[in-house]
């Protein structure tokens, strides 16, 4: 495992209620990638995810992000997007009064940065209807959105492609490689093994809480 | 967590926006009938608000038992209100919150201070429309003491108590009770489903219709158990202030204490 790994799962495993959720789940993951996530519906994706986010708090293991441990040195990262299920945006709000209510928590970043990011996810951000008029599509560019508008280091997708159409997965793939080529460290989960091969540079099976199968998606230009 | 909290505000304002109007609403209802039901008795609107907001009494005798549907209505609804939004931003928004907060501990601050701002402007809000209400119908703006007041209520007494004194007891009542009930609401939604802890919260309010235990949190905003009314009870201000203020501070710490250390699946 690289010691320089920007984030690091060690032996990372998640029991509740005697029921193995996370087993022995070990990653290296660094910036400038996109990895991909694929298993069956309950194999463990969006549990890990919560699990490197650090909302739920491992049974053995240890998450480490930049170099700090998740749970004893810092709470949550200090930098992270994340699409876990629909956010519960406000049904009266536009889709850019919904992303300004999130963003004034943080305070990093202008209407202008809010925009932009409902621009990248193929919204537009001056549309005046209110969310409870959005396409279930739409709602989903908006979830993805309010997880990049702030330019977070590490991006969590748990199933982005969901009641997206073709042109939105399209979109979404530019958006993701854009993303990476930004620097950033991309986590996708997805049942869709052609859609994560063609995005991810490495690709993780899961399978009851554990990884069974790990392998490099990389293709040279010449391929 | 300034930022949270007046998230927050905004957020439980426009999700809720409709049950606050049908609270408003039915107040507004309640309030007009009460008014026009003593208007030929030289009744003010202190008047109106006692009959509106009165419980049951102490029962001494199971036959004299009566549901005190206005007290249960405007007990119950703000708890309603309390605990629909503190559930929808537990199911929906909470992963997006902790992220951007990265304190669980700011994120339970800021929804402890919601609760007490929501418990304090829904009934400063509803004092108001039964006051601005029922002095429009009854053409009494005063605040003192009405022929009805000294001829139908002062009887009723244990203990003489002014106007004023019996307002500031039904509000504050109101106020500190809500904020127990509330707490206790966040403390039980760690556990339980919000659906199964609005069930105990409605339970709880409702032990208090029979039984004048001054132990109960929802004695306190039932203002026929008081002293003046009730000297047996020994139910004063003070005590209702500071026992409420104690059951609020322990429900959110053990709250605060609760969420942190559970997962957030």
């Amino acid at each position: 495992m690289a010691a320089s790994a920007f984030l690091q799962a060690v032996h990372l495993s998640k029991v509740i209620k005697s029921q193995i959720i996370l087993k022995d789940i070990n990653l290296s993951l660094n910036k400038g990638y996109i990895y991909g996530f694929r298993g069956k519906n309950g194999s463990g994706k969006t549990m890990l995810f919560r699990a490197l986010c650090g909302l739920i708090r491992p049974t053995e293991g240890k998450v480490i992000i930049d170099g700090a441990e998740l749970g004893k040195e810092m709470s949550f990262p200090p930098s992270v997007g994340v699409l876990i299920e629909h956010p519960g945006f406000l049904n009266g709000y536009t889709g850019f009064g919904n992303l300004k209510l999130l963003a004034k928590l943080n305070d990093v970043i202008d209407d202008d940065r809010i925009r932009e990011a409902i621009r990248l996810v193929g919204l537009d951000p001056n549309d005046k209807r209110k969310y409870r008029k959005y396409s279930l599509g739409m709602k989903q560019r908006l979830g993805i959105a309010q997880a990049i508008m702030e330019e977070p280091d590490l991006i969590i997708l748990d199933e982005p492609t969901n009641a997206l159409d073709s042109d939105g997965v399209e979109e979404l793939k530019n958006l993701l490689l854009t993303l990476k080529a930004k620097n950033k460290c991309i986590l996708i989960a997805s049942h869709d093994k052609e859609e994560l091969d063609y995005l991810s540079d490495e690709l993780f099976v899961m399978e009851n809480g554990k990884i069974i199968d790990h392998y490099s998606c990389k293709v040279t230009d010449d391929e | 967590m300034s930022r949270l909290f007046f998230r927050d505000v905004i957020y439980s304002v426009s999700y809720g926006k409709i049950k606050y109007l049908a609270f408003f609403a039915i107040a507004a209802c309640l309030t007009i009938m009460k008014s026009v039901e003593i208007k030929p008795f030289s009744a003010n609107s202190i008047d109106v608000m006692f009959l509106m907001l009165q419980d049951n009494g102490t029962i001494r005798r199971a036959a004299d038992y009566q549901v005190p549907f206005y007290w249960e209505f405007i007990q119950f609804f703000p708890l309603i209100l309390i605990g629909d939004f503190l559930h929808q931003d537990e199911s929906s928004n909470r992963t997006y919150l902790l992220l951007r907060c990265r304190s669980k501990i700011r994120y339970m601050i800021a929804k402890i201070g919601w609760m007490t701002w929501q418990s304090g402007w829904l009934f400063i809000l509803l004092f108001f429309l039964i006051y601005v209400l029922s002095s429009l119908i009854l053409g009494d703006f005063s605040l003192g003491s009405s022929s009805y007041f000294q001829q139908q209520i002062m009887p009723m007494m244990e203990a003489k108590a002014s106007p004023a004194s019996l307002f500031v007891h039904m509000f504050i009542g109101f106020v500190v009770t809500t904020m127990v009930l509330s707490a206790l609401q966040l403390l039980c939604i760690q556990f339980i489903s919000p659906i199964a802890t609005l069930f105990i919260m409605i339970c709880l309010c409702s032990l208090s219709t029979f039984s004048s235990s001054k132990w109960l949190p929802a004695i306190h905003s039932m203002i026929l158990k008081r002293n003046f009314f009730d000297t047996a009870h020994h139910l004063t201000l003070g005590f209702s202030v500071a026992y409420s203020l104690l059951v609020y501070v322990l429900a959110c710490v053990f709250a605060i204490y609760a969420f942190v250390k559970k997962d957030i699946l």
